[in-house]
Formats: C-alpha cells, sequence, structure tokens
C-alpha cells in the first residue's frame, strides 16, 4: 500500500481517534485461548454492569455459557430474551439467568435460570449437550465468578476470578497483594487452579504449559484490579521477553506510561516429563528472574519492577535466603523493586498445613 | 442471463449467509436492515486488515448510512427460499421524506438446506477464513453500543471522506479511496508501538473509534 504520512498522522493527532483506540484495546485481553478470553471479557462486562447497580439490591447469581450460536442454544431452555451491552446496562438484566453468550462476553441470549438455582442451571446445560462449554458463575453478592474452563460435564474443576468494587494504584505492595490474591484465590490447590497447571499434582509435576497459565492468571488479575490498565503478556524487548508489562494507554506522561514489569518464575521439584529438577536450577531461576525483571524495568523506563515466583515445589525451602539469590538482590535491586515467593500446593492437604501453621508469605 | 452471473449470485447469498452466521455468534441476530448492510459495507472496506479482498468493490455513497441494493435483493431471496427468517417489517421515513423498509434477519435454524450449506461450508478452507473475519468483526461491532452499530459505518474514514460527494461512487479498487481506512488502521501502530496489535485487536480499536466518532458529531 504506497504510504501517506500525512495521511497517518491526521489520525494519530486526532484525540477522538486516540481514544477509540483505548477503548478498543483494552476490551481485547490477551489470553492463551478463547475460552479464557471469554472469561477475561465476561469478567470486564460484569465489572462494568455492577458499577451501575443499586447498592441495596440483592442480586442472584447468573450462568454465563459461552455459545457459538447463543440465540440457537437459548431457544431450547425457553423463550430467550436478548442481553445486550451488559457493560452498559444494570445487573437485573442478566441476574438470576442463564445467560447463552457470545465469545464478546457483553451480549447473548438469556432463559430463567432452570429450577431457580444455578446448580439445577448446570444440570440443565450437561443434559440439554451443552456440558463441553465454558461456562461462568457470577456470584454478584460476594463478587466472584466461578469459571469452569473445560464445562460442566468436566467435574468441579473451577477457576475462581474477583471482581473488586474498585481500581486499586499501582504500587510495590499492591502489586504483591494482587499475586497473593491470584495465589490464595486462584492457585493455592489443584481444586481452584486452572486445568494443565499440573499434570500430576499430588506428585509435584507441572503441566507443559504451567508457566502460560500462570501469566493468563496474573495478567487477568491485574487488568481487574487496576484498571483501566493493559496488562500485555510476553512483550519482545530488544532485551528478553517480559512477561508481563503494565501499561496505562491513556497516560499522556512519557514516564508514566508504563507502571511495572512483573517477570514470573515457577519453581519446581519436577519437569512436566517428571524428571527432578535440581535446587540449582531453582536457584538461578530466581536470581535470572531478578536480573530480568530489573533489565527489563530499565528498558522499557518502567516505574516499578517484581519478580513473581509461584513456587510449585513439594520442599519449599526458603529460596530467598541463598546467597546466589542474596547476591543478586544486592546487584540488581533498589527501592522500586520487589520479589514474592507465591507458595502453590499439589494437595489440599500440603495447603493445610500452610494455613494451619501460619506460615508466613515472603 | 450470462453463465457468470448465477456463480456471482451464489457467491453474494453465501457471503449473506456468513454475514447473519457471524451475526448469529455475536448475538447481533436478529439483525435489522440498518446494520446488516453497515456490517457488510464494514466487512468491505476492514478486510485489508485480515488480508482479505473486499467482496463489494463498489458503493454508493448517500446521504444515510451505506447500503448495498444488490445485497437486499439476495436477502430476500434467501427469506423466500426459507434460509432466513425475517421479523419486525415496518417501512420508516427517510429524512429525504422517502419511505424505507425497515426488518430484522436471522438464519432460520429449522431449514435442512440451512444445515447442509453451513456444513459444506465449514468444510472449505476459503470460506472459513472469511468466516473467522466476519466473526470477530461482528464481534467488534457487537461490543459497541447497540445503537451506534449502524450510524458507525457512515463514520469510516473511507465513506465519510470529505472528497467524497454523496450520489458518488466509492470504488474500494481505487487506490486513493481504500487509502484513509487502511491508514488509519495503519496508524494505530504509532500510537501503541510497543504493543502487539494483531489483526482483531485493530478491529476492535477501529470500531470503537468510529463508535466514539458517532457521539463526536452526534
Amino acid at each position: 500500500m504506497p504510504s501517506d504520512s500525512s495521511a497517518s498522522e491526521t489520525f494519530s493527532g486526532n484525540a477522538t481517534f486516540r481514544a477509540g483506540a483505548i477503548d478498543g484495546l483494552l476490551i481485547t485481553p490477551d489470553a492463551p485461548d478463547d475460552r479464557y478470553q471469554f472469561f477475561d471479557s465476561l469478567r470486564m462486562s460484569i465489572l462494568s454492569s455492577l458499577q451501575l447497580a443499586d447498592p441495596s439490591a440483592q442480586l442472584g447469581p447468573a450462568v454465563f455459557v459461552r455459545s457459538i450460536r447463543p440465540r440457537e442454544a437459548a431457544a431450547q431452555f425457553g423463550d430467550p430474551t436478548l442481553v445486550y451491552d451488559v457493560d452498559l446496562q444494570n445487573p437485573t438484566q442478566w441476574e438470576g439467568r442463564l445467560v447463552f453468550a457470545a465469545q464478546h462476553g457483553t451480549g447473548g441470549w438469556a432463559v430463567p435460570m432452570p429450577g431457580g438455582q444455578a446448580s439445577q442451571a448446570v444440570k440443565a446445560l450437561i443434559d440439554g449437550g451443552h456440558g463441553d462449554f465454558p461456562f461462568a458463575t457470577v456470584y454478584p453478592g460476594t463478587r466472584i465468578i466461578s469459571c469452569a474452563v473445560e464445562g460442566a460435564a468436566a467435574g468441579d474443576k473451577t477457576l475462581k476470578l474477583a471482581l473488586p468494587a474498585t481500581s486499586r494504584t499501582i504500587s510495590l505492595s499492591d502489586l504483591a497483594a494482587v499475586l497473593e490474591l491470584v495465589r490464595a484465590e486462584g492457585l493455592i490447590t489443584p481444586n481452584v487452579c486452572p486445568p494443565g497447571v499440573w499434570s500430576d499434582p499430588a506428585g509435584y509435576v507441572p503441566g507443559v504449559e504451567t508457566e502460560r497459565l500462570l501469566q493468563w492468571c496474573v495478567a487477568s488479575e491485574m487488568r481487574a484490579q487496576f484498571r483501566p490498565i493493559l496488562a500485555e503478556r510476553e512483550q519482545v524487548t530488544a532485551v528478553g521477553r517480559i512477561d508481563i508489562c503494565l501499561t496505562d494507554p491513556a497516560t499522556t506522561d512519557p514516564s508514566a506510561q508504563f507502571p511495572a514489569v512483573v517477570e514470573l518464575k515457577a519453581l519446581r521439584s519436577k519437569f512436566s516429563s517428571g524428571n527432578p529438577v535440581s535446587e540449582r536450577s531453582n536457584v538461578a531461576a530466581v536470581a535470572s528472574g531478578m536480573r530480568q525483571a530489573k533489565a527489563y524495568r530499565v528498558k522499557k523506563k518502567a516505574l516499578l519492577g517484581i519478580l513473581a515466583c509461584f513456587d510449585l515445589r513439594q520442599a519449599k525451602d526458603d529460596i530467598l535466603a541463598h546467597a546466589t539469590v542474596q547476591k543478586a538482590q544486592t546487584r540488581y535491586y533498589d527501592d522500586q523493586m520487589g520479589v514474592t515467593i507465591l507458595p502453590i500446593y499439589g494437595s489440599p492437604d500440603d495447603a493445610q498445613d500452610e494455613l494451619a501453621t501460619n506460615v508466613t508469605v515472603a | 442471463m450470462t453463465a457468470v452471473e448465477p456463480f456471482a449470485q451464489t457467491k453474494r447469498r453465501v457471503r449473506i449467509l456468513q454475514l447473519l452466521e457471524a451475526s448469529e455468534r455475536a448475538a447481533l441476530a436478529p439483525i435489522d436492515t440498518d446494520k446488516l448492510h453497515a456490517f457488510a459495507y464494514l466487512a468491505d472496506v476492514l478486510s485489508p486488515v485480515w488480508g482479505l479482498r473486499p467482496f463489494d468493490r463498489r458503493v454508493l455513497k448517500t446521504g444515510r448510512p451505506p447500503y448495498y441494493a444488490d445485497l437486499q435483493r439476495e436477502v430476500d431471496s434467501l427469506v423466500a427460499m426459507g434460509l432466513l427468517e425475517v421479523s419486525q417489517p415496518a417501512y420508516r421515513k427517510a429524512p429525504d421524506g422517502s419511505m424505507l423498509f425497515q426488518a430484522r434477519y436471522a438464519l432460520r435454524f429449522a431449514s435442512s438446506h440451512g444445515r447442509n450449506i453451513r456444513l459444506a461450508l465449514d468444510a472449505d478452507i476459503e470460506a472459513t477464513a472469511g468466516q473467522s473475519y466476519l466473526d470477530e468483526l461482528a464481534r467488534a461491532l457487537a461490543s459497541l453500543r447497540d445503537e451506534d452499530i449502524a450510524a458507525a459505518s457512515a463514520e469510516d474514514a473511507t465513506y465519510d471522506d470529505p472528497n467524497i460527494s454523496s450520489g458518488d461512487i466509492i470504488d474500494f479498487g481505487e487506490v486513493a479511496h481504500r487509502m484513509r481506512t487502511g491508514h488509519a488502521t495503519d496508524s494505530l501502530d504509532s500510537l501503541f508501538p510497543d504493543v502487539r496489535l494483531t489483526p482483531g485487536r485493530r478491529l476492535y480499536m477501529y470500531a470503537h473509534y468510529l463508535g466514539r466518532k458517532v457521539h463526536a458529531v452526534g
């Protein structure tokens, strides 16, 4: 296509063009696959919708099931009504209903909740041949979305997403708090993990895509907690690939464009093949993670950098006390850098042990 | 009628079924006349974003959102064939005083012919690629305010080009006209040089620019 720089400048200097582009960018989440993209989009739509709710209203749960053809699917369960612009409409449009939702999460077709309960709706989905489709149960009262990534028929493995009422400001302590929220609510045991984080949880064998899923869990939570923000996974720079780069698309202050970079590491006892991982490898991963987090912060001129180590090891030694890690911390870190260790357990018993012994989380 | 015409007619009918399929998937169907034509127009003018050629290469610029007479004729044929269902037929008075026929269109799921056509399209690589594009564009449009979707097409950089008057033909094959929408979508890179802008993201970003523009001018 021939170039015409003046025409390009006309658009890039246009405030409406920029504002619209930001709107579009903020609602197109960067996700590993279309199921996670659906949950992310739905979460952001529900968050906006809840802000329009009457604070005194008692809102019932709703079930949103992703459908290829929402109108056709909903018609199997009754006389459906159109649900549209979820992000712009009061929750009364969708609460207490079974919604056959489109991939974008802002619309679909709804029927009254079968049996009046979410559990009955899930049973009806399975009976109606929709058991394989991802679905989310929205609990407005507790501000939680419970997501069944592999559908109702796959059993009870669900992923919990928070619906924070307010947005946080980005600081090292808030970054650490959000990471802890991801761990405690969405990863701590295999029962709440997205499928694929573990391949054999009891044997502490992670899955083949563990890092990719952890990235999404963190990026998605940061999008919801620090909204409006872009949380881009695997952004490529000349010095490497940033796991998560937080970008404020609306700022006009170049020094505030990148509030933070987040580097993620998965510490493990075993590879996904089941072969053992040496302690030295985990120590090296933490040390290199500190170097990467700092280098990416410098490269992006980001305000903050944090290293999040998801600890999937069976024996969770204090890796930050290791001499190599301490040396790296001294060499690379300043007061704008943080590190947090996030223990994840392969069994509920091990997680209970953490709670019962009140282990302090770094 | 020449031998080429039935083929062109079939292609257009397939295109309409694909537009309606994408509308169903995005929960836009039953889709009203204005939205359907807006969707068809934006699918043409934004097709380079997806590496595709526009289906229709020309549209008449009028004082209202884009409208394809050929598309409407074939929509009516598909209704008559039982492949589409029509609801809420009505006449609406245009600003120039003329009467416009309006209705809502959707796939008729009960049609066994429709199901067979869908199976054939799902097995065709070229049709599948085109459907993916239409699905993504429909999702981007569905993320706009419902009442803004039809008006957004009239705000497209090419359709709204001040150098093209009402009554003129917009030819997507002419470089100068194609350039304005193309320049807009290309300009997104300079706004966000560090962000990975997939074709899908470009569609959402451009659609929301049009949505903002509807209110800026309104």
